[in-house]
């Protein structure tokens, strides 16, 4: 009985210091903040740059997109088919080690009107082997083609995205990204564009042309298993899939 | 809903910009960096925002600072080493020698100290107790939102609370058992 007692006794006091918590976590929160300096001072320290600014310009824009869509969904009955098509693309032939874990390494997206999502998921790396995955990262992956008359301009390492800007005389740009497969997720402005889906490095890959502004906008998502490449372009297509599939490691 | 998230999301960035650059900065002294952890932040509230009521207040403010705080720490972190590994959450402290009930109730000088306590706590147990505390998040979504396990966000949860009623216990001299 005493033994009953002292644990209803336990559970009350713990409920009452939770309580207590709430009450004084929410004074915290409701506190005015004298830490930072006013906005105006702010202003003068901090100028956001043009492409910060644009960047979040485009996901408010792309916020305004799915409230729309969302109102959309609401109205329509079948519409929830329409929003999501998760597409697993798997390998199917008798694999090796390697392209056993390539073969499960999925390729998803998630299509809707106007962008599309890319994730990759593989199941059979553990954290560890993602780990070294990532130590492995000084070492690079480069095209060993790329169309005549273009050479590297700049490249550039934030994180785990790596990044290599090619151009031409002309001043046609070519990007070519890489970050390790696991948690990357790509979202590509998909809208009217015409999505292709094909193999390179033995891998499902997807091209994706769209050409609404009279510049064409040619872009290829492709792995090897481990990284998950990126090309982007208005240069042709074919060229450019000719450049993904001659990506190579170069230690 | 009276207000649309896009809007929403426009009104936080147009008040809210200049104060999460700034945390930001303060933690990783580079610009573009710190608009990397900005944007990052941002995405992480989107999903969040239904859980925005008034965009121009204390509270969402606050709460803008914890991400935005939280990114540009996890991005230094990340940025400074990779070789270092993450400290070992022991779980040896996680019995909470919490004050007696009757000790807690008596003292309304106690409460305006823990209200003081908690502003004071290290931000790294302070922003978890409010995420959890005053917006109402699950330890699951702390997570998420933090980039750090659940099992990590439990054991600063505890943690918290213990410096909390430990310091309690050291200035009061209560008799914690």
């Amino acid at each position: 009985m005493r033994e009953h007692e002292q644990k209803e006794r336990d559970k009350t006091r713990e409920k009452i210091l939770e309580e207590l918590l709430v009450y004084a976590a929410n004074q915290e929160v409701e506190r005015s903040e004298d830490d930072f300096p006013p906005d105006e001072e702010l202003d003068k320290l901090f100028l956001p740059s043009q492409g910060f600014e644009k960047t979040m310009q485009r996901l408010i824009r792309n916020q305004r997109r799915k409230t729309m869509l969302k109102r959309i969904l609401k109205m329509t009955v079948k519409a929830a088919g329409f929003l999501i098509i998760i597409t697993g693309v798997f390998l199917t032939a008798a694999l090796s080690v390697k392209a056993t874990r390539t073969e499960i390494l999925n390729l998803i997206t998630e299509t809707t009107k106007e962008y599309l999502n890319i994730k990759y998921e593989d199941r059979t790396v553990s954290d560890d082997k993602q780990d070294n995955l990532f130590q492995d990262w000084e070492q690079l992956y480069l095209p060993e083609y790329v169309p005549e008359g273009f050479e590297i301009r700049k490249t550039e390492r934030l994180i785990r995205i790596c990044t290599v800007e090619y151009a031409n005389r002309e001043g046609v740009m070519i990007t070519f990204s890489y970050a390790p497969v696991s948690g990357r997720t790509l979202s590509l402005d998909t809208e009217e564009a015409a999505i292709k889906e094909l193999t390179i490095l033995g891998n499902p890959a997807l091209a994706i042309e769209k050409d609404t502004t009279g510049i064409p906008e040619h872009k290829i998502v492709f792995n090897n298993g481990e990284m998950s490449f990126y090309i982007s372009s208005s240069y042709d297509m074919e060229e450019l899939i000719k450049m993904a599939d001659s990506v190579r490691f170069r230690p | 809903m009276s207000i649309n998230d896009h809007e929403k999301l426009e009104e936080l960035y147009g008040n809210y910009k200049r104060v999460m650059l700034y945390t930001a900065y303060q933690i990783l002294k580079d610009q573009q960096l710190a608009e990397d952890a900005v944007q990052t932040a941002f995405l992480k509230i989107i999903p969040n925002l239904d859980k925005i009521a008034d965009t121009d207040c204390n509270r969402t403010r606050k709460y803008l600072v914890i991400i935005v705080r939280n990114v540009s720490i996890n991005l230094y972190n990340r940025l400074k080493t990779r070789s270092e590994t993450s400290p070992p959450q022991d779980f040896e402290n996680l019995a909470v020698k919490e004050p007696l009930l009757e000790d807690i109730i008596i003292s309304e000088e106690s409460l305006s100290w823990l209200l003081r306590s908690i502003s004071s706590l290290d931000k790294k147990y302070a922003d978890v107790l409010l995420l959890k505390y005053a917006y109402d998040y699950s330890e699951s979504d702390i997570a998420g939102l933090l980039d750090i396990s659940s099992e990590n966000v439990r054991v600063r949860l505890h943690r918290g609370k213990k410096k909390l009623w430990d310091e309690l216990e050291r200035r009061d001299g209560y008799e914690g058992a």
